[in-house]
């Protein structure tokens, strides 16, 4: 019976449609997960979330922790009391601030609007109404230090201009519009919003409100819209904490096309507007193809022979993803398990980044059996539910998209051809240099500190330890910052590495508070020139040992080797490592040139 | 619906609910006899009872709703008019 429950909660964390279950299974789950022991295992990210709340917030935060653990985050929650999170925020001395949350999650509602104007305000006092209230708003939020989660003020349940609330400068619904339009330009680089008008829309606006919740317990959406609320916090904490996912392995045939090629033929399979499955796998690929624009990976795994497999790609007509669309293509007959696990060693990604889609029930209950880890949907059935069957639960959320997130895609095909290049190069060091590497010291400005910032979050494996660095906090270190953008004759990378540093000058010492780089750039060596340029930094300073504290998190291993290549040793306390500012003499050539971004 | 069948079903909500099956309920159970049965989860027994009778109740009546017997008593005339 217990074995049974737990086995039930563990199925329910590896499933992708968590989000699907109604709210009273889910509360039954939580109180399953409430009485369980997490296995060190499931441990993955601790994290302490808070959730302020403009209404009361208990039936949420009853189901939230499936949808983090679900992402990989083992969360620790604090709880504003009904009616206080306002007061929370602005208190320094309150139990909030106590806490000292490390992910924020801000929910006001259209309730607790400061300024709405009236009815019949003109266009100049709603403006005027409006300055006040992102002011207030904005003001207000910066009193958070830690990345915060903001929804935007939902719809009204009740439209006090009729049909044309939404449309004339004294409706309410336009006012909430116009101020939701204003936070998104104007909040501050640590705020990430979820758009709550929309996630109404895809609930349903009649389904989302339940005013006799509100009026009997002061919760104002109904119990049905919890899971997507859950779901749509999770989605963007994880994308906030590094742990998104990230690459989108699919299949060919009755996935990308109606048919078999191999047994069809180019003529035989279903694709383009003559048909209607063959216009919704047209729609599919529409949406994988801005998938891929935003820099989610897409890969294939097809059971074919590679000349078969490519066939559409290079022959028909109607194709809307090319082949250069994916950084890695394997058509063999290999397991497909195999053939995920190679993928992602190929792309420098745990498979916890990874997301498999395939219409063979086979296929899905062999990954799903083989690599828990990897979330496997099933596109069986109707073409035309493809994208709504992949997309509403949120597989690849977006942090905020930065102009790095759209050059990744490209980036990580270099990157396969760097490594079947590799294959057939036999002197490295040639091959280095004849990329004619540049590596850019960049300084912390308006236009990289977010990057920064993000990299360092979702950095995994060239990382020496979880601490993390909001833009704000990256902004008053900045003299402290060292962060490398990598140029080649191919292309650039953009920002690849990030160092936040900090002298101490009592022990004599340059600390290195975390280092990160980006597995992009695996293999480039850049690791010595940075290596050699932290040196400089702490001489420079009059100080003559680097220290640094490196954790193992069982996926940073790559850094955790390296250190001893880099000079470093363990010192007396456990984790902390030192090493001299002299680089070891040993350091392979690394044939980067080193400029300086104008600051 | 008879009392005793009433009583039967609103137990069965109750395990579900409170995730323990050794709850047994009586007319004057109330929340003070139940360790769980805080202010939320009356709601959501609530809201099961909603489901499993197939009833839907108002915010004003279920705040009077002290004790089963109570329950019992204000499910019974609407279930008589829904057969």
């Amino acid at each position: 019976m217990k074995e049974n429950r737990q086995k039930t909660l563990e199925l329910a964390l590896t499933d992708p449609f968590l989000v699907s279950q109604d709210t009273h299974s889910l509360q039954k789950l939580a109180k399953i997960f409430s009485k369980t022991k997490l296995s060190p295992e499931m441990r993955i990210k601790d994290t302490r979330v808070a959730l302020c709340g403009g209404f009361m917030t208990k039936f949420l935060v009853e189901i939230l922790p499936l949808f983090f653990l679900q992402r990989g985050i083992t969360p620790t929650f604090y709880e504003s009391e009904y009616g206080s999170f306002q007061q929370d925020i602005i208190n320094k001395e309150s139990e909030l601030s106590r806490f000292d949350p490390e992910l924020a999650i801000f929910f006001p509602t259209h309730r607790d609007l400061r300024f709405p104007p009236p009815t019949d305000a003109s266009n100049s006092i709603v403006e005027n109404c409006l300055d006040r209230e992102v002011d207030f708003w904005i003001s207000l939020l910066k009193n958070l230090d830690a990345p915060t989660v903001l929804f935007t003020f939902d719809p009204p349940p009740t439209r006090r201009l009729g049909e044309a609330d939404g449309l004339k400068p004294g409706g309410f619904l336009n006012y909430i519009r116009s101020v939701n339009t204003r936070l998104a330009c104007d909040a501050p680089g640590h705020i990430k919003l979820i758009d709550t008008e929309q996630l109404c829309a895809s609930v349903g606006e009649t389904l989302w409100h339940d005013q006799r919740l509100y009026h009997m317990a002061k919760q104002p959406m109904s119990m049905d819209a919890l899971p997507v609320i859950a779901n749509s916090i999770a989605a963007s904490a994880s994308a906030i904490l590094g742990k998104a996912r990230k690459v989108l392995v699919l299949d060919l045939d009755n996935t990308l096309w109606g048919g078999t090629i191999g047994d069809d033929g180019l003529d035989g399979i279903t694709l383009g507007p003559e048909t209607s499955d063959g216009e919704s796998f047209l729609a599919f690929q529409e949406y994988l193809k801005s998938l891929s624009e935003r820099g989610i990976v897409l890969t294939v795994c097809s059971k074919n022979s590679e000349e078969i497999a490519l066939q559409p790609f290079r022959e028909h007509g109607a194709m809307v993803l090319q082949e250069t669309d994916f950084p890695v293509f394997i058509a063999n007959y290999t397991d497909k398990a195999t053939n995920i696990r190679e993928i992602a060693k190929t792309l420098n990604v745990g498979l916890d980044s990874v997301v498999f889609a395939d219409d063979s029930p086979v296929e899905c209950a062999l990954v799903r059996k083989q690599l828990p880890e990897v979330w496997v949907v099933e596109l069986s059935g109707d073409p035309s539910e493809f994208t709504r069957r992949l997309d509403h639960f949120i597989p690849f959320p977006v942090a905020s998209l930065t102009k790095e997130d759209f050059a990744r895609s490209a980036s990580y095909q270099s990157l396969n051809a760097v490594h079947s290049e590799l294959q057939e190069t036999t002197d490295i060091g040639s091959f280095l240099r004849d990329l004619k590497p540049i590596a850019i010291l960049e300084h912390v400005r308006d236009d990289t500190v977010e990057r920064m910032s993000q990299l360092i979050a979702k950095t995994n494996q060239y990382k020496l330890n979880p601490s993390t660095f909001s833009t704000s906090e990256l902004r008053k270190r900045s003299s402290d910052v060292l962060a490398f953008r990598l140029k080649d004759r191919l292309q650039d990378y953009g920002i690849v590495s990030v160092i936040v540093t900090e002298p101490d000058y009592d022990s004599n010492a340059l600390i290195l508070k975390n280092w990160v780089m980006s597995c992009r750039v695996f293999s480039r060596r850049l690791e010595f020139l940075i290596r050699d340029e932290i040196a400089e930094t702490a001489a420079k300073k009059g100080l003559s040992i680097l220290r640094l504290e490196y954790q193992q998190s069982g996926r940073n291993d790559l850094i955790g080797d390296l250190l001893p290549v880099l000079g470093f040793s363990e010192s007396k306390m456990p984790n902390w490592f030192e090493a001299d500012t002299i680089s070891p003499k040993i350091l392979p050539p690394h044939f980067i040139a080193l400029e300086e971004a104008p600051s | 619906m008879k009392d005793d069948e009433i009583l039967k079903r609103l137990n069965e909500v109750f395990c579900d609910v409170m995730d323990d099956e050794g709850i047994v309920l009586s007319h004057s159970t109330n929340a003070s006899d139940i360790e769980e049965w805080d202010s939320l989860n009356q709601i959501k027994i609530i809201l099961a009872c909603e489901k499993a009778f197939g009833v839907r109740l108002n915010a004003r009546d279920i705040n009077l709703l002290e004790n089963v017997g109570a329950m019992i008593d204000h499910l019974q005339p609407l279930l008589t008019s829904k057969s």
